[in-house]
């Protein structure tokens, strides 16, 4: 982290990015030869149907007949909405919680999973597990352990002696509920942090402890700061996924059976589950739309305020 | 310098890697181009199969058994191929493409391509409306009776009359007449209902028996029924037995038909466009019901319901009576532990009825192969066909009454089944079956509100106009589509 | 120069007992660790546990209350029940095949973008990567049906081309991810390559990749998880059976009032081995200490 830059071997200078210049031309022409494949695959598949999502949002659709002009209906019916208001403040509450627990759940379990230990490569195997078992299954255990009368977790609690609460079937630990078994598909953010860990290069622990630090110092100075774009990178990535989802409320709150999927009193109707029932429920594909753009700008925001955000706490080496 | 210490073995990177990557390639480009052109519409069945449930002997034998009588319409003089969309569980396809092999056995110049979207109607419509919006549906699809007006009224379909009315051996009389109702807009029918099953009461014989309360039959009434229910419901916790397996809900769209009009009470008017369970005839028949819930806890609570999620309670062994379909017998055949049987739903003070709903198939509009198609349909839905599929399976609920003794006589048919035909024939009606299109948005709003009922914090007669409130504006839907 | 003999937190030490203390640190961390390994795993193994005790139930036995753990006895024979219930083998290659295209294509189409947007300068640069960011906060319910439209106008409808092309044309989560990664790698490297007379190409190749193995092969692992499992696709596209692949078959046993639970926790089971196997592969690669920071050679 002292040393200076290698000096050059032969005379040729290295090359000076300036604006308009030659080489920054060649290099913008680099650029977008590079990013090609997405681009053209923005314009191919992306392009198309997000187009097609916004024109939607302005009509009415039920894909059996050609859609009907609707001007901005949809957009007033939901500002008028109370679900629309009620599956946001779900969705935020449950994308905040999930959010803050796996990060930090999975963070540790990667350090976990990092050790040097004989047999590392099965646990890590088991830890990745849940996350790719099939849904249903995961769905239908959950609800087991979660049974506020014979369940796992409320039997345990009734060992120490406490009452446990009605989970699922309670509109106030519903959403707990799920922020708990989010932790079950931790497993691709486990993965990710892995890969991170993989690349803090361990001459900076070893200049670190020749420095005196001492575990936590290097954990806090070192793994941290290193690990700081990866951490970024799953810090809004699973905001985005959390704040999109539905499937897993889907199957344990609905089950199939009518008119349960929203939970208990409407308390785990996500922004998600509220789209894919006006799109696929409903048949409503421009209420859906218009939802839609809504979560779209939700994601935005909160994307945003991170990236700004970010300068001041993720550090690239570059 | 570093310059090449830091550049792992560029040389072996080059080769090696390189050769991967161009088989990879190669391999990807040629199984693409390969795949791309494996759109194929050969015929789904050229050989008859078999399974252990469906053996290909037994098949031969009950098909030729069977008269087929030959459709007015003649067979195509080239050959012609259609598609038919089906809403089959794996076992079940086993069945139908059975059928397929004898049918094109029998019509050499049509070939049947079948598809198969799973049992769940949920899948089967995300496919079918996306290829509707795709303008590319099948020749002949199944169709829900809760769905089948959408596709109805949109157009997809072709109106069958012509073709029926042509047939000499057609005999529409023998269809129940609840099965008709559910496909028919402006007086055409635009589907061939297959299947139409009523509600009808299924109890578990040993919980009676241990009860000492005597079994349902024809001559039951509703207060019969709520006896019984309070005598057999007993314990508490894991080993509870309940009187009646599910709750009474709005969410169950049969619940107007089944449960309230026996009292004379009401849930929507008979077009769904008005609201009537804040009647008071009506709150009076739900809190008839509601009551031996609060009362003696007759039915699962929602925390009770959820510790038995994988199925109801009566299939668990858990309840002693069971308001379903008849289509569960065949289920229930298969997975129950203990002896059941099937009665007669009973009357009320004001009257007696049960909701029959069911399935049928469809000829698409667009179809290019239509008279093929009515071939098709023709002989799968005579009564050879719904013999051969639906009465020697135990899948049962048959549409043709002259499908009914082959069913009766099958060893699928539970203990009871005639009851099923004496309701279909007599007190089975869709009279305030809820299934318009605006149905999923109805029972999504109903439900929080009902999870307060059951959650005893909120009294019926509230409930009951706070429902109304709730479903007043949904149904502006179901004026307008 | 032993690390012993260096003071930690001021306190001096002899070099036996700084040791001996070393060797019982090391052996309660290791204790430590395979401890909460195990409490994990056990918690973490449940789902799946649960999955194959269901898969070797009787079709009552699912249903029994209270649940049991363990059948009564083992039925082996749900495997080949469930396995020819449905051409699950032929399912089993398509899916093959499928997911093999489209990991290849991601891996490909994304990398390319990822060095652009970590390395390249261009003034849209900036506005391009939050378009691309953008694109992954649109959920994917309503460009579905456009999508299939588009496909359907192209007469791809019953093929595959609709469930792996995309995948060859970038993926913004993976290119995220990748340009994360490609960012903590050192400019001095790029600058030393450079030097060299090293084109992008070169340096991607020689640079990048070799020292970004972990992220390969996390966002191979997802790519292939993703494709595998992915059934919604396949049911809107695919309507000859024998095409279908083996997710899409499996959600064929979901019914409508009874589902098959433990034939399809069978198959289930059957299915999730692909994947393990593919994931215990590329985790290989998260071995620590392997990556050379190339900086004044350590």
């Amino acid at each position: 982290m002292t040393q200076t830059a290698p000096a050059p071997l032969s005379s040729k200078p290295i090359p000076v990015r300036r604006r308009g210049s030659a080489l920054a031309r060649q290099e913008a022409r680099a650029f977008y030869g590079f990013a090609s494949p997405w681009i053209l695959g923005f314009v191919l598949f992306g392009g198309g149907p997000v187009v097609a999502a916004l024109l939607l949002s302005f009509a009415h659709w039920n894909l059996l007949t050609p859609p009907s002009w609707a001007g901005l209906a949809n957009y007033q019916r939901m500002f008028a909405d109370p679900l629309f208001y009620r599956s946001i403040v779900n969705t935020v509450y449950f994308a905040a919680g999930s959010v803050a627990l796996g990060v930090i759940t999975s963070f540790l379990l990667a350090l976990l999973l990092n050790q040097k230990v004989r047999g590392v490569g099965f646990f890590r195997t088991v830890f990745y597990l849940p996350s790719v078992v099939s849904g249903v299954a995961t769905a239908l255990l959950w609800v087991n352990i979660l049974n506020p009368d014979s369940g796992l977790i409320n039997s345990i609690l009734r060992v120490v002696g406490i009452k446990g609460p009605g989970w699922l079937v309670d509109p106030q630990w519903a959403i707990p509920g799920l922020i708990l078994m989010s932790i079950w598909g931790a497993g691709n953010t486990i993965v990710i942090y892995l890969a991170g860990l993989q690349g803090v290069s361990p001459t900076l622990y070893e200049a670190a402890r020749l420095d005196g630090a001492g575990a936590w110092h290097r954990f806090w100075n070192v793994t941290i700061p290193m690990m700081s774009p990866v951490i970024f990178f799953n810090v809004v990535t699973s905001l985005i996924a959390s704040l999109q989802a539905y499937t897993l409320v889907l199957i344990m709150t609905g089950g199939g059976r009518p008119g349960t999927a929203g939970g208990p009193d409407n308390s785990t109707l996500m922004l998600g589950l509220y789209i894919y029932r006006e799109a696929f429920e409903y048949f409503d594909m421009g209420y859906a739309a218009a939802l839609s753009w809504a979560m779209f700008l939700l994601i935005g925001a909160a994307t945003a305020v991170q990236f700004a955000f970010a300068r001041r706490w993720v550090y690239y080496d570059a | 310098m570093q310059s090449n210490s830091s550049m792992p073995g560029r040389r072996e990177w080059d080769r090696r890697s390189f050769l991967k990557v161009a088989g990879l390639s190669a391999f990807a480009v040629t199984s693409a181009s390969f795949l791309a052109s494996c759109a194929s519409s050969s015929p789904t069945t050229t050989s008859l199969i078999s399974s252990k449930l469906y053996s290909a002997d037994d098949a031969r034998k009950l098909n030729s058994s069977l008269e087929w009588t030959k459709s007015v319409v003649a067979d195509p003089k080239s050959e012609v191929t259609i598609t038919v969309a089906h809403s089959w569980s794996p076992s079940d396809y086993v069945r139908q493409r059975q059928f397929d092999y004898f049918f094109q056995k029998r019509h050499p110049n049509i070939k049947i391509v079948a598809e198969n979207a799973g049992d769940s109607s949920a899948d089967y419509l995300k496919k079918y409306a996306s290829q509707a919006a795709g303008g590319d549906l099948p020749d002949v699809m199944y169709n829900g009776f809760n769905f089948a007006q959408n596709f109805i009224s949109s157009g997809a379909f072709l109106a069958l009359d012509d073709y029926i009315s042509a047939e000499t051996h057609f005999d529409a009389d023998d269809f129940t007449k609840v099965s008709r109702f559910y496909y028919r807009r402006d007086g055409k029918n635009y589907a061939i209902p297959y299947d139409c099953g009523p509600i009808m009461l299924y109890y578990n014989k040993g919980i009676f028996q241990k009860a000492g309360v005597d079994v349902p039959d024809s001559s039951w009434t509703l207060d019969d029924l709520r006896s019984a229910a309070i005598a057999t419901t007993s314990g508490t916790g894991g080993s509870k037995i309940f009187g009646l397996s599910q709750p009474v809900t709005p969410a169950d769209t049969f619940w107007d038909t089944v449960r309230l009009s026996p009292f004379g009470g009401h849930y929507l008017t008979e077009d769904e466009s008005g609201v009537l369970i804040d009647q008071p005839d009506s709150i009076s028949a739900v809190q008839w019901w509601v009551d031996m819930y609060l009362e003696k806890g007759v039915w699962p609570s929602p925390a009770e319901l959820q510790s038995m999620s994988q199925a109801d309670s009566f299939t668990l062994g858990r309840s002693a009576m069971r308001v379903d379909g008849s289509w569960g017998a065949s289920t229930l055949h298969d997975q129950a532990t203990f002896d059941w049987a099937i009665t007669d739903w009973p009357a009320g003070p004001k009257g007696h009825s049960t909701a029959a709903v069911g399935s049928a198939y469809a000829i698409t509009s667009k179809s290019s192969q239509k008279d093929a198609a009515w071939i098709y349909l023709n002989e799968y839905l005579s009564t050879s066909g719904q013999i051969f599929m639906f009465a020697s399976t135990g899948k049962g609920n048959m549409t043709r009454n002259s499908a009914w003794p082959a069913y009766l006589k099958s060893k699928y048919a539970p203990e009871g089944a005639q009851a099923i035909r004496n309701a279909l024939n007599n007190y089975a009606t869709s009279d305030g079956v809820v299934f318009g299109p605006a149905t999923p948005q109805l029972t999504n709003a109903v439900s929080p509100i009902w999870d307060q009922v059951m959650g005893k914090s909120l009294a019926v007669p509230d409930a009951c106009k706070q429902i109304a409130q709730a479903v007043k504006p949904l149904l502006k839907k179901n004026v307008a589509g | 120069m032993t690390a012993s003999t260096i003071p930690t937190r001021g306190r001096p030490a002899t070099r036996r007992s700084a040791q001996a203390s070393q060797a019982t640190a090391e052996r309660t961390r290791r204790l430590l660790v395979y401890a909460l390994l195990i409490f994990g795993t056990v918690v973490f193994l449940l789902p799946f546990l649960w999955m194959l005790s269901t898969s070797l139930k009787t079709a009552q036995e699912v249903l029994a209350y209270p649940p049991q753990v363990l059948p009564k006895t083992p039925q082996l024979n749900n495997y080949p029940d469930a396995w020819t219930a449905l051409p699950f083998t032929q399912f089993l290659l398509n899916s093959v095949l499928v997911t093999g295209l489209s990991v290849i294509g991601n891996l490909i189409s994304c990398v390319l973008p990822a060095y652009a947007f970590a390395r390249l300068q261009a003034r849209l640069r900036g506005p391009m990567f939050a378009l691309m960011v953008a694109t992954m906060a649109i959920p994917a319910e309503v460009t579905l049906v456009p999508t299939f439209i588009m496909f359907s106008k192209l007469g791809m409808v019953n093929t595959y081309w609709p469930l792996f092309l995309p995948a060859w044309f970038g993926y913004a989560y993976f290119i995220f991810l990748l340009r994360q990664f490609f960012l903590t790698i050192p400019q001095e490297l790029t600058d030393a390559a450079r030097i060299d007379g090293a084109g992008h190409l070169r340096i991607l190749w020689s640079v990048f990749l070799p020292l970004s193995r972990p992220a390969i092969a996390a966002i191979a692992i997802f790519s292939f998880v993703g494709n595998w499992n992915n059934f919604l696709t396949p049911l809107i596209y695919l309507r000859t059976q024998n095409n279908f692949t083996l997710a899409l078959g499996l959600s064929l046993f979901q019914g409508q009032y009874a589902t098959q639970y433990n034939q399809m926790m069978a198959v289930g089971i059957v299915s999730l081995l692909p994947i393990l196997i593919v994931f215990f592969l590329a985790q290989r690669t998260f071995i620590e200490g392997v990556r050379l920071s190339g900086l004044g050679g350590r």
